[in-house]
């Protein structure tokens, strides 16, 4: 798997702009990559447990050969010292046939003495026989010298008055059966390594296989089908666990596609009302002659329809620059008091409308921030505050700051929000009532939406609790620069009817 | 022919009534689902326009409980533009779907194709004699000339038209005729009808007596 991963990393190269793009070195299947380790691991073993073999039965084979011809050599010292003199002295030939069953492995000896003369032995030698040193050399502490020439193993014996004898024979039997082990042995190997092919091939296809699945299922699997979910039988703990996460990851991107395609829908529901307006109550306009008071009346509801639009789109547009990160907040100093007083002049009127008495608590707060956007906040949450009411009602506004945070609270008297509801209420286009009334000054739906956009930027907190037939309460918290003059100093308050 | 507007937007609402009303139909609004569910069941209206986001009661079901007791024929008109609500929207009864924004002819041609196919009457012109109804144009001819007629006088041709051979009431005259703002008088009937027999011809729309009127086949 890690080599698989590595194969996956593009090439990174430090030098920048290279003559010729650097091709990323395709990856390699996973089947093929658990078939080439498997079998080399295989063919590790399989050699080096045959090589031990060839080379624990080569070494049993000399070390035989060798005390046979120690034993012989020593016989022949023996008939030496007991005085058989020269032309007797032979190798029986019962003792030849032991040693070797065909000619070819025929023993051949030769005996030197002190005056380096070969007295007794096979004449001529074979050809690799070479006159020993008067000296033979040390071998590991053995009274004897053995040394091997191709399939010819000779072993050398001095006698304490010099006598030097040799004995020795090819080993072409023990090579024959050296051969053969090595064959069989190679055999074995070439065997176990087949059946080891096919057993990675098997093990390769068993793993991959709920992978391969499980792509053919992801592959299915397009924006238009988010809620179909992978299904594992049988798959291995670590695959059934990345398909759980892949199907929590698709919940994920199946809500947010739900919502975007409802936002879309709500969309273009509200872009769709006002142009309806304004396209049939203009062809219905122009369809025939009119009365210049018909005409007025006409552009006055086109008026209506295409404002109703601007406020929608703008605040669509608000919200988009929010999504995508670039939602401008100018960092100014500003005083959240003034902020409200503004707006709430502004209001006015609305609130005289609604017959709803509308009074304020301000308190000079300094805080870093838009304001405008402030004044967005605060227009869309007294408008809430204001529409949501009922007749002879209240709204209250307070500006105060408390624990370094700069506390704008807004409540209400009017007809609260279900408890079911609340949760959902910064959703966009959502509205509590779900009536849609769409009256002139009514909001888009997009209001609490932006109103908590904003106030994010801001760094800052919204809270709402509401009780049905009671009244709302919107408490918007924001920070206070440390270094900031945060002093509070009771202003006049604001208080209007 | 009469015909309900269900609109919860004012200004919409109130374009529809003038456009239809234009054409000569008789209109009602309502701005909710549960006021428009509630004439809808209370008058035998020839079409209803039916908006699907409503206050109250909902379009779909303003249209699956009017479903269980009417066949009154129903034309959505949706901002909702998705297939599935398309969809929807024909299978739980509509007879049409129009989305907005909509053209003025093209809502005004789908609610005549509607209310003919309702009637029994898939062609847009009717013979009667030396007289053609002209559906589409909303107009009377005999050979090549048109026979200038106003709304309501036009409207009771056609509507005798339709129903040929079938005697209609005066009841049913009125309900569908006359919306529910205009003044009643029990003989404003009679003053068009003798209108057209003068304008067409004395023995086109025959009167039986306790019963009503019928142009035969």
């Amino acid at each position: 798997m890690s080599s698989a991963n590595e194969a996956a990393e593009p090439d990174e190269t430090p030098v920048p702009a290279p003559e010729k793009p650097i091709k990323p070195r395709a990856p390699r299947s996973l089947r093929v990559e658990l078939i080439v380790s498997y079998l080399s691991l295989l063919a590790v073993v399989v050699i080096g447990f045959g090589g031990s073999i060839y080379a624990l039965v080569r070494q049993g084979m000399y070390h035989q050969a060798e005390s046979d011809l120690l034993a012989s050599a020593q016989l022949i010292s023996r008939e030496l010292k007991s005085g058989i003199t020269k032309p007797d002295l032979a190798v029986t030939q019962a003792y030849r046939h032991h040693f070797g069953p065909a000619p070819r492995d025929h023993t051949y000896f030769a005996v030197w003495n002190a005056q380096d003369r070969q007295f007794a032995g096979n004449d001529p030698l074979p050809p690799h026989v070479r006159f020993p040193a008067a000296e033979l050399p040390r071998h590991h502490n053995r009274p004897f010298y053995s040394v091997s020439h191709g399939i010819h193993l000779d072993v050398y014996l001095k006698e304490k008055d010099g006598t030097r004898i040799m004995v020795g024979r090819p080993l072409g039997r023990e090579f024959d059966h050296l051969h053969q082990l090595a064959m069989t042995v190679s055999l074995f190997g070439l065997i176990s390594l087949g059946a080891g092919a096919i057993g990675a091939w098997l093990l390769a296809r068993r793993i991959v296989k709920p992978l391969d699945q499980m792509t053919q299922a992801a592959e299915q699997i397009t924006a238009k089908s988010l809620d179909q979910r992978l299904e594992l039988v049988g798959a291995s703990s670590e695959l059934t666990r990345l398909s759980t996460v892949f199907n929590t990851m698709l919940d994920r991107l199946h809500n947010a596609f739900q919502r975007q395609i409802q936002f879309t829908a709500d969309a273009s529901h509200e872009l769709r009302t006002p142009v309806a307006v304004i396209l049939s109550q203009a062809e219905h306009t122009l369809s025939r002659p009119r009365s210049p008071e018909d005409y007025c009346s006409a552009l006055d509801t086109c008026l209506r329809a295409a404002r109703r639009m601007k406020r929608l789109v703008d605040d669509l547009l608000l919200l988009a620059r929010a999504d995508s990160g670039r939602l401008e907040i100018r960092q100014e100093s500003v005083d959240l008091a003034d902020v409200v007083r503004q707006s709430l002049a502004m209001l006015e009127p609305l609130a005289k409308e609604k017959q709803v008495r509308l009074s304020s608590q301000l308190l000079t707060t300094r805080i870093i921030g838009d304001a405008g956007r402030l004044s967005q906040v605060v227009t869309n949450l007294v408008t809430n505050a204001l529409q949501y009411n009922r007749p002879e009602g209240e709204v209250f506004v307070t500006v105060h700051a408390r624990e370094s945070k700069a506390t704008l609270v807004v409540s209400d008297t009017g007809i609260g929000i279900p408890a079911g509801d609340q949760p959902r209420l910064f959703e966009r286009f959502f509205r509590a009532d779900q009536a849609r009334t769409h009256q002139e000054g009514q909001g888009t739906g997009l209001g609490l939406s932006i109103v908590s956009e904003i106030v994010a930027a801001h760094q800052g907190t919204i809270d709402v609790t509401s009780e049905l037939g009671v009244g709302t309460t919107v408490t918007v918290l924001l920070p206070i620069p440390k270094v900031a003059d945060s002093r509070e100093e009771p202003k006049s308050a604001y208080t209007g009817s | 022919m009469r015909v309900l507007v269900i609109e919860d937007e004012s200004d919409l609402r109130r374009l529809l009534t003038e456009i239809l009303q234009e054409e000569g139909y008789a209109v009602d609004s309502a701005a909710d689902g549960e006021d428009g569910l509630a004439k809808a069941r209370a008058w035998t209206y020839d079409a209803i326009v039916l908006d699907l986001m409503l206050p109250k009661i909902d379009g779909w079901d303003v249209l699956e409980t009017l479903r269980e007791t009417h066949r009154t024929p129903v034309l959505i008109l949706s901002a909702r533009d998705a297939l599935s609500d398309r969809v929807l929207g024909l299978d739980i009864g509509a007879d049409d779907y129009l989305v907005k924004p909509f053209e003025r002819l093209e809502l005004l041609a789908r609610l005549r194709a509607l209310i003919r196919r309702a009637a029994g009457q898939p062609q847009a012109s009717i013979g009667l004699g030396e007289f053609t109804v002209d559906l589409s144009d909303r107009c009377v001819r005999r050979g090549d000339e048109t026979i200038n007629l106003t709304a309501r006088e036009y409207a009771l041709l056609e509507y005798l038209a339709v129903h040929r051979g079938k005697v209609v009431s005066r009841t049913e005259l009125y309900d569908h005729l006359f919306d529910e703002t205009d003044s009643s008088l029990s003989n404003l009937l009679d003053v068009h009808v003798s209108n057209l027999r003068k304008k067409l011809s004395p023995d086109l729309i025959e009167t039986r007596r306790g019963q009503g009127y019928v142009i035969s086949e």
